[in-house]
């Protein structure tokens, strides 16, 4: 027998086959029931306190920063310190 | 084919029932009754009655998860593939045009579903089992014929050995039973394309088919 004809023997056999019953109803329900929850009051103002808590980080680390630049500037490196040290 | 053409509906298990098969043709013709109740739906769906998509789910979810048995044979894989197709349609159903039946629709979604499935799979290629292998015997006798679940097992290793796109074309084809421009439809692919694919997929087929039974002459 040819391939060409056991193949179509094959499926035409495997579309005999019973397939098992499933109900997917409710999960898919609930899938989109999660997808589509509006933002209740608790999570709002969870949300909106983690902004205001971003928000301060974010101006305490710019300030950091701002106050620190004059000791950037001054910074030298350890090499340096040496190099100065055997110039005496 | 329209349905005036059509002779015989022929519903087996894991077959489309939309699909009317008339000597040796297959088609796609409407049902138009479902195909109202689901625009009746889906319209509802859309206006708010989000409930109301359950009842889409509940007349084509035995359909989708047929199909979406050709595409994984691993029960808890096979209801995840089915819930994630309706899941789809509902986040797709702004592009339903209701030009096409929308069981045709949801096919394509259930088709894109698996494939996508199959791509994320496809380092894992499955091996055919050595005890299938004593098939042939009984594939070649005439009178004798494979059980469903075994034949459907043996088709499903072959064909897991194939690139997806192989795997795909031959599915809808051979299990689906689904004409050329049928699958070209499910797939989104040129009538062309679809015969060069299956011509292709077939050749590789045979090759693997011939190497699986050959061994144990």
């Amino acid at each position: 027998m040819k391939n060409e004809q056991l193949l179509n023997k094959l499926a035409k056999q495997a579309r005999r086959e019973q397939t098992p019953s499933i109900d997917v109803t409710d999960d898919v329900m609930a899938a989109i029931a999660a997808r589509t929850a509006p933002v209740n009051g608790d999570s709002q103002l969870a949300l909106s306190a983690l902004a205001w808590t971003a928000g301060v980080a974010v101006a305490i680390t710019l300030v950091v920063t701002l106050l620190t630049m004059p000791l950037w500037r001054t910074a030298t490196g350890p090499a340096t310190e040496i190099l100065i040290a055997m110039q005496i | 084919m329209t349905a005036a053409t059509a002779t015989a509906v022929m519903r087996t298990p894991g077959q489309w029932p939309w699909l009317l098969l008339s000597a040796g043709q297959t088609a796609y013709a409407p049902d138009t009754g479902g195909q109202a109740e689901d625009l009746a739906n889906l319209r509802e769906c859309r206006d708010g009655n989000g409930d109301r998509f359950s009842r889409i789910i509940a007349r084509h979810q035995d359909r989708v998860a047929a199909m979406m048995w050709r595409f994984t044979r691993n029960p808890q894989a096979h209801e995840e593939l089915t819930q994630e197709v309706f899941v789809q349609a509902w986040q797709s159903l702004g592009t339903y045009r209701e030009r096409a039946p929308f069981v045709n629709w949801l096919a394509r979604i259930a088709t894109r579903t698996g494939y996508r499935y199959w791509q994320q799979q496809k380092r894992e290629r499955s091996r055919v089992p050595l005890e299938l292998k004593g098939l042939e015997d009984k594939l070649a006798d005439e009178g004798v014929a494979p059980e469903p679940t075994e034949a459907a097992e043996l088709l499903y290793s072959l064909l897991s050995q194939l690139p997806p796109r192989d795997r795909l074309v031959l599915t809808l084809r051979y299990l689906e039973d689904l004409s050329v421009a049928e699958t070209a439809r499910r797939t989104g692919w040129s009538s062309a394309l679809v015969k060069v694919q299956t011509l292709r997929a077939r050749s590789k087929l045979e090759k693997l088919m011939q190497n699986a039974w050959g061994m144990q002459r």
